[in-house]
């Protein structure tokens, strides 16, 4: 009969198991919901990680020390270093990369935004265009008195665009109204443009704004915001 | 804690008692459970871009719970697309995010490293270890999960870089376009103003390209006119295979795209 002494009590190992598994679960779902309630879920994800991380220094200190040889202690530690880079490193790209998809959005929402408008805004002032040339060298109509003729007997500050869609928010503008000149401006009422301190046409601050000028000599694009 | 109490332990001791009933029940319930989240994440492996943690509501289990807290993200990305107010994440989602960094940080970690430990030491002490046991098979369950979570994190990491390139292409493409648009406004224009002011009295011939609109930051234009419609190559600066062969028609609408090389 052989006989070997051990310092490990298994039963005691069991209980020990149990508390850390415990005692990680309570200090991880604590720190998660530390945060204040926001927005976002990263807080909270961070908060988690890192009281994960200060368990699994400790776990780790508890697993390698004696009798565990030196050689399988390196073996280890190096284990878990580089399975917890890789899951650190990947949780921060997955933090960049969803707020970037996150504002890509926004970019394209801002993009479809202005393309909308710039598909919108120069037919009418087209149509008046050649109209107003299609009279000759003898003007009988100015530019404003044609556009408003085509457009209902629109004036400043009217929309001019019809929604083609339940929903189509597209508002199109007359700013200035003059027999020389017509202004049309477009904007969007949530998306962002460059500037955050650009007065709006309807009040608001820094939305995408886009403007059309009409002259003789025809059309004029400014992105104004 | 004073855990030095010696064991007096004899070849014929009998092995399975070294674990309280209470506790295998507890580790089959947890081989199942991880068997059950290895098939899901399996299935999931396909492309976690276009998994479910995306779609707001519908959370699935990962080894990676980042994958939540962006989806969540991203869905408040989709939010703020519609002109809607950003919304907290929901319970379920907050519990599976949490359930995800339990199981990923605190109960996988926690299996292998005791289980490793014990294996060190009956190594030095008792030179027989049965690989089929029980503490064997989770103890492998738990290295294969631990090579999952890093292999898992590699790949997210590696994904990120190709859709950010993907991304450039398309956002390069969507600028080109945007080019093209304007350049169809000038040539609409050419054609319908008068001789007089350098137009083309109703018809296409003679417009040529602006110098600001022939080269732009995106890219490098080419018209090619006759009387209703104009030709046009526009090739990408960034992506130079990224080429679009697009014409102007009567009334200035841009049609007939044609995608070539990157913008394919």
């Amino acid at each position: 009969m052989e006989k070997t002494t051990i310092t490990i009590e298994i039963k005691q190992e069991v209980s020990i198991i149990f508390i850390y598994l415990v005692g990680g679960i309570i200090l991880v779902s604590s720190a998660f919901f530390i945060p204040a309630h926001s927005t976002e879920l990263w807080p909270q994800f961070y908060a988690a990680g890192i009281a994960a991380i200060i368990y699994l220094i400790a776990l780790l200190l508890y697993a390698v020390r004696k009798p565990v040889s030196i050689k399988a202690c390196i073996v280890a530690i190096a284990c878990f270093l580089i399975t917890l880079s890789a899951l650190i490193f990947s949780s921060i790209q997955m933090d960049k990369q969803s707020h970037w998809q996150a504002d890509k959005l926004m970019q394209i929402r801002g993009t479809i935004g202005r393309g909308v408008m710039m598909n919108k805004m120069p037919p009418p002032l087209f149509k008046t265009l050649k109209v107003f040339h299609e009279q000759g060298s003898i003007k009988k109509e100015t530019i404003s008195q044609i556009f408003q003729r085509l457009n209902n007997n629109a004036s400043v500050g009217s929309n001019i665009s019809k929604p083609i869609y339940e929903g189509d928010s597209l508002k199109l503008f007359i700013k200035e109204l003059e027999p020389d000149r017509v202004e049309l401006v477009s904007q969007e009422t949530y998306v962002k443009g460059r500037n955050p301190q650009f007065d709006n046409y309807n009040g608001q601050k820094g939305m995408i704004q886009e403007k059309c000028i009409l002259t003789a000599r025809g059309i004029k694009y400014e992105s104004e915001n | 804690m004073n855990q030095k109490i010696d064991l007096i332990r004899e070849n014929n001791f009998p092995r399975e008692k070294e674990f309280t009933p209470g506790f295998l029940t507890s580790l089959i319930l947890l081989t199942i459970s991880v068997l059950l989240f290895v098939v899901i994440i399996e299935n999931e492996g396909k492309g976690y871009h276009e998994s479910r943690a995306f779609a707001p509501g519908t959370p699935l289990f990962t080894l990676l719970p980042a994958i939540f807290v962006s989806g969540h993200t991203i869905a408040n990305g989709l939010q703020a697309f519609s002109g809607k107010a950003l919304t907290p994440a929901n319970l379920s989602t907050q519990i599976m995010t949490l359930a995800g960094i339990l199981f990923t940080y605190i109960i996988i970690p926690t299996v292998f490293f005791f289980n490793w430990r014990r294996r060190r030491i009956e190594i030095k002490s008792v030179s027989t270890i049965n690989p089929l046991s029980f503490s064997s098979v989770i103890y492998a369950l738990s290295i294969i999960l631990t090579i999952s979570i890093a292999a898992t994190a590699m790949k997210s990491a590696i994904m990120h870089q190709s859709l950010e390139y993907a991304q450039a292409i398309q956002s390069d493409r969507d600028a080109i376009i945007d080019d093209l648009v304007f350049i169809a406004l000038d040539a609409y224009q050419y054609k319908v103003l008068p001789k007089g002011l350098d137009g083309g009295q109703g018809k296409y011939l003679g417009f040529a390209l602006a110098p600001e609109r022939a080269k732009t930051q995106n890219g490098i234009y080419i018209a090619t006119v006759n009387e209703n419609q104009v030709s046009v190559k526009a090739q990408s600066l960034q992506f130079p295979s990224g080429v679009i062969h697009a014409t102007i028609d009567e009334e200035g609408q841009v049609r007939n795209c044609r995608f070539e090389g990157a913008f394919k």
